[in-house]
This record gives C-alpha cells, sequence and structure tokens, in this order.
C-alpha cells in the first residue's frame, strides 16, 4: 500500500528516477496546456485567457477524487501523506507577493522552467529572479524568523476549517469548479469580442460539453459516497458470515496443542479477545491483536510473513472466524481458525478430565495439559514488534 | 512557421491531476517547484561561503551533517520538467529563442518585470512554503487549509493588481 517511498522497497537511486520521470511528465503536461506562455497565464487576470483556472481546478479535483478511490481501493494509506501545514500570517504574506509576482512576471516558478525549457529568454530571466528572491529571503531571515513559524495550526484540512464533512466538501468544489467553466467560458467570449449565445442555445449547441458537466457531478456524488477501507472490508466480512460463504482451514484444540509442544513448524497464535481478557489467559505463544486493531498497520510485518501459519484464535469460533476472514481480505495469507476458539482450548485441553482407560491420543492430551499449564504459569507471552510507519515529510 | 494547437485544458488538467495523484502514490507529498530554487541557493551560499552559511540561521537550517534526501528529490523532478517541458516544445514545434510580449512595450521592460517577477515569487514562495505547484496545487490535492489559502491570496492578489499593470499584458 502507498506511499511507495515509506515502505522500503525503493532504493535511493530509482526514487530519484522516479522523481525524474514524475518531473518530465509535469513538464509535458504544463507545456501541453499551454503553461509556457506568459501572455496565456497573465490572460486570466483579464479575462482573455482562463486555461491556468481551467486547467487548475480539474487537476486539483482530480487529485482529491484519485486519493478517495486510491483509499478505497486500499492502494493509498491517506493517512500518511504529507499535508501542508497551515501558518496563517505567512501563507497570506506569501500568497500576496506571489500573487503581485506572477502579475508582474507572468509565470510561477514550475511554469517558467518549462517556458525556460522552449527558450523563452523572460522565463530564464524570471529564474534569474527566482533564485535572487529565495536569497535575499535567507539573507533577511532572521527579522521575520517569529512571524514565519508564527500562527501555526498544524495538518489542518479545509473541510474542518470551514466545518462540513470531506465528501460536502468536495461535491461543493466540483460544482464551484464546473460553474465557474461555464461563466468564464462566457466572459471570455464576450472579452475577445465573440458572438455570445444563451446558456440554453449553447447547451444545444455544445451536447457534449453540457454530458461531461452532468457527468462530472453525478461521479462525484458516487465517489464522495463511497465507503472507507475498512467499512467496505467489515460489510464483506458480515455477510460472508451471515450466509456462510467462506471456507477457512480449521485446526483442532489438540491439533494446535501438538503443534505448540511436538513440533517446530512455524506458527503464530493470533489471540484477537481484548487485552483484558488476554493478559487474564491466553494459550503459550499467543501475541495478542484486539480484533478492533486488526485494521492496524502495525502488524503488516508481523501477519505479513508468507512463511508461517497463522491461527486465529477468539473467545469462541464465530469471533475466530471473524478475525481470519478480516485478515484474510486484509490480504494476510496462510490463516487457520482454532476450532470452537479459547472455549474449545480451555474445555478440551486444559481442563481435560483423565479417563480412567486412556487411549494414546487421550493419553498425550492429558500430558500436554500439564505441560501447558506449566508454560501458562511461566506467563511468557511475545510481544509483536510493530511495523513503523512513516509519515511523508515534504514542503517546499 | 505553424504553431501546434495546446491541449484541452481540461484533458491537461486530469493529467496533471494524475501526475500529482502518482507523485503522492510515490512519495506521499505532492509536486514542487520553488523547492528546488530554495537547494540551489543554499548550496550555493554553502559552496561560496561556507562560513556565512554556518552562521546564517536560515542555510544552518538545510546546511547539516546529512545532505536531506527531499532538496536532491526536488532537483530530480525539476530537471525532469526541464526535459519534459522541451520535449513537448519539440512535438508541438514551439522551440525557439523568443522573449514573449506585447508588440507595444519594449524588451527590456518585459524583461525587467519578468526579473521582478522572479524576485517577488522567489520571495513570496518561501513565506508561503511553497509555490503555486508545491503550496497551492499539492496541498489542494489532499485538502490542505493552507493549500486553499495560498491559492485564494495568489490569485486574488492577482486579480486586485492587474489594472494597474494591464499595460504590460494587452
Amino acid at each position: 500500500m502507498g506511499p511507495l517511498e515509506g515502505l522500503n522497497i525503493i532504493s535511493a537511486e530509482f526514487d530519484f528516477i522516479l522523481a525524474l520521470l514524475i518531473g518530465i511528465a509535469f513538464g509535458f503536461v504544463l507545456e501541453q496546456a499551454g503553461f509556457s506562455s506568459s501572455k496565456r497565464l497573465a490572460g486570466l487576470f483579464y479575462g482573455t485567457d482562463f486555461v491556468v483556472l481551467r486547467v487548475f481546478f480539474t487537476a486539483a479535483v482530480t487529485t482529491c477524487l484519485g486519493v478517495i478511490i486510491f483509499d478505497y481501493f486500499g492502494i493509498l494509506d491517506s493517512s500518511l501523506i504529507y499535508i501542508n501545514p497551515t501558518f496563517l500570517g505567512s501563507a497570506i504574506v506569501g500568497g500576496v507577493i506571489m500573487g503581485l509576482g506572477f502579475i508582474l512576471g507572468g509565470f510561477c516558478p514550475g511554469t517558467s522552467v518549462c517556458a525556460a525549457a522552449i527558450g523563452k529568454i523572460d522565463a530564464i530571466v524570471f529564474i534569474g529572479g527566482l533564485l535572487i528572491g529565495v536569497f535575499i529571503f535567507a539573507e533577511l531571515y532572521p527579522l521575520y524568523e517569529g512571524f514565519y513559524h508564527g500562527s501555526s495550526y498544524g495538518d489542518i484540512k479545509i473541510f474542518d476549517t470551514l466545518g462540513m464533512s470531506r465528501g460536502l466538501f468536495i461535491f461543493v468544489l466540483v460544482f464551484i469548479a464546473l460553474f465557474a467553466f461555464v461563466v468564464t467560458y462566457f466572459i471570455e467570449q464576450k472579452i475577445t469580442k465573440q458572438p455570445t449565445q444563451s446558456l440554453l442555445n449553447s447547451m444545444k449547441l455544445f451536447p457534449y460539453h453540457t454530458m461531461a458537466i452532468i457527468g462530472a457531478l453525478i461521479a462525484t456524488i458516487i465517489i464522495i459516497n463511497l465507503p472507507s477501507r475498512k467499512e467496505k472490508i467489515i460489510a464483506a466480512v458480515q455477510k460472508e458470515m451471515k450466509q456462510g460463504k467462506y471456507s477457512l482451514p480449521l485446526i483442532s484444540a489438540e491439533e494446535l496443542s501438538f503443534k505448540i509442544l511436538e513440533s517446530n513448524e512455524n506458527i503464530k497464535i493470533v489471540d484477537v479477545r481484548p487485552d483484558s481478557i488476554y493478559s487474564k489467559l491466553s494459550i503459550p505463544g499467543a501475541s495478542n491483536i484486539p480484533l478492533d486493531k486488526l485494521f492496524d498497520r502495525a502488524w503488516e510485518d508481523y501477519l505479513g510473513n508468507v512463511k508461517s501459519l497463522k491461527i486465529f484464535v477468539g473467545q469462541n469460533e464465530q469471533q475466530s472466524i471473524k478475525a481470519a476472514l478480516l485478515a484474510k481480505k486484509l490480504g494476510y495469507k496462510n490463516i487457520t481458525v482454532l476450532q470452537g476458539g479459547m472455549n474449545s482450548f480451555v474445555n478440551n485441553i486444559l481442563n481435560f478430565k483423565k479417563p480412567i482407560v486412556l487411549d494414546d491420543t487421550q493419553g498425550f492430551i492429558a500430558e500436554a495439559s500439564i505441560r501447558l499449564k506449566g508454560m501458562i504459569a511461566k506467563n511468557k507471552q511475545p510481544k509483536i514488534k510493530p511495523k513503523v510507519l512513516m509519515k511523508a515529510k515534504g514542503g517546499c | 512557421m505553424k504553431t501546434i494547437k495546446y491541449l484541452n485544458p481540461y484533458i491537461a488538467g486530469v493529467l496533471l491531476g494524475l501526475v500529482l495523484l502518482a507523485t503522492i502514490y510515490v512519495s506521499g507529498r505532492g509536486l514542487g517547484a520553488s523547492g528546488a530554487f530554495k537547494s540551489v541557493v543554499v548550496s550555493t551560499v554553502a559552496t561560496v561561503a561556507p562560513n556565512h552559511a554556518n552562521n546564517a540561521m536560515f542555510y544552518k537550517q538545510y546546511t547539516g551533517d546529512k545532505p536531506s534526501p527531499l532538496k536532491s528529490w526536488l532537483i530530480f523532478e525539476i530537471i525532469g520538467v526541464v526535459i519534459g517541458g522541451f520535449l513537448s516544445g519539440l512535438v508541438s514545434e514551439r522551440l525557439t529563442f523568443k522573449v514573449e510580449k506585447i508588440p507595444s512595450i519594449k524588451i527590456r521592460t518585459r524583461l525587467i518585470f519578468a526579473l521582478l517577477g522572479g524576485i517577488l515569487f522567489g520571495l513570496g514562495a518561501q513565506f508561503g512554503r511553497g509555490c503555486t505547484s508545491g503550496a497551492a496545487l499539492s496541498g489542494m490535492g489532499v485538502l490542505a487549509t493552507s493549500g486553499f489559502l495560498v491559492m485564494i491570496c495568489i490569485f486574488g492578489t492577482g486579480y486586485a493588481f492587474a489594472w494597474f499593470f494591464r499595460k504590460l499584458w494587452n
């Protein structure tokens, strides 16, 4: 699950190749969009060309919706994404200075690089200015260091700031974007003195555009109503359990005892009962991952080990099966369920009543019962080493 | 010379959004541009005047013993932007050395304002902790409040001052 950089699966060299490839795609799209022309960029402020608004808004909305979809399919862990922190005063001052720079220079840093790449001399001069600007900031830094770090609100999100749900905010954002696209089209027509049509006539004239707008609204409504990945998995497991449509290998309490005592097979006993119950009595060697914490990515290394057999233990069989199904849906492999759960282990093994005449199996159980109780008395349960997940660091 | 038309802005927007999404998937953070320039300035000062870089507060944050991989990442990304922009100009036949301006202003005027604009943008991007790409677009993409705030300030100011500089563009 992304972001890839936090997973330690890409080497530093390959990471730079990815950066280069991303940059190439970024530069190519910016240039194709016409962002290499300062006249087109500045046109935004005079109503002659709204290309910046169109590209910018469409891109932002695409990304917002994409993050939700990626999260839904478990491709991206959105809790690990870098959220640009808000320093109110500094952000406003910075934005205002940048706005002034935009209207004077006709570029922003990304677009100036793009324009310089196709030979625009004004863009090369703009880049020279950028370097001077950064240098000035650096030299005078002590003057406003406090201001720069002041009025800090942390990683706040816009929908929380505005007091609405994420879904509602995205819907409003898409609606404003589409509205702006339509309005700016008419402004552009008027300022560049093209013949204008009424809204209804325009809809007839551009049926595909009208359909695209309606399509975008419908898609947005569907996407913002997607359940989270956790909700989706829980619902799927509940359905499977209700219909009894699942196949999971089972292991009996006797077999489990044999595995613990006699075989050196690589097994992991996962006790999913709450910590308070687990710490009172648990199977020797069992580690504790309470059912409601199964979704934590901290267990990914532990449960993700394909070679070991994971035996899920709940209080009863139902709880054990639920945990095993959740684990399966989370993508973990080699999963087994303890038949009858902890109840069966306690009744059949720990509280084993010796009959007068013992057969081989009963003999083993009687002995196992004593040895397991001895192990429990020593109370040496393993602690899982949680996987460390790094939140992405960012900032320009 | 014939010029090939620009890409439809909505298609370009979706593509840009997908590039940003891919960046977030790979690195967990958005795109950037101004960060690379900061890197250049910091490295230059550290090379030319190492004593100054070791004493001045601003540079000290970036010239520790461990070179920050993030800074190199942005440098590679920006080199990519140059290559990508060049390739796009090549396929669309837009490669030419020129100063783009309206006929009524002098080349020198355009260049002076480009320089001034660059200086302001470089300065502002430091206060804003990123520019139009790193702060506004990337911030908006992950729904950060700062992203929307910076976006509104940049474009709001642009509109507020547009009238004063109309002769530059119209």
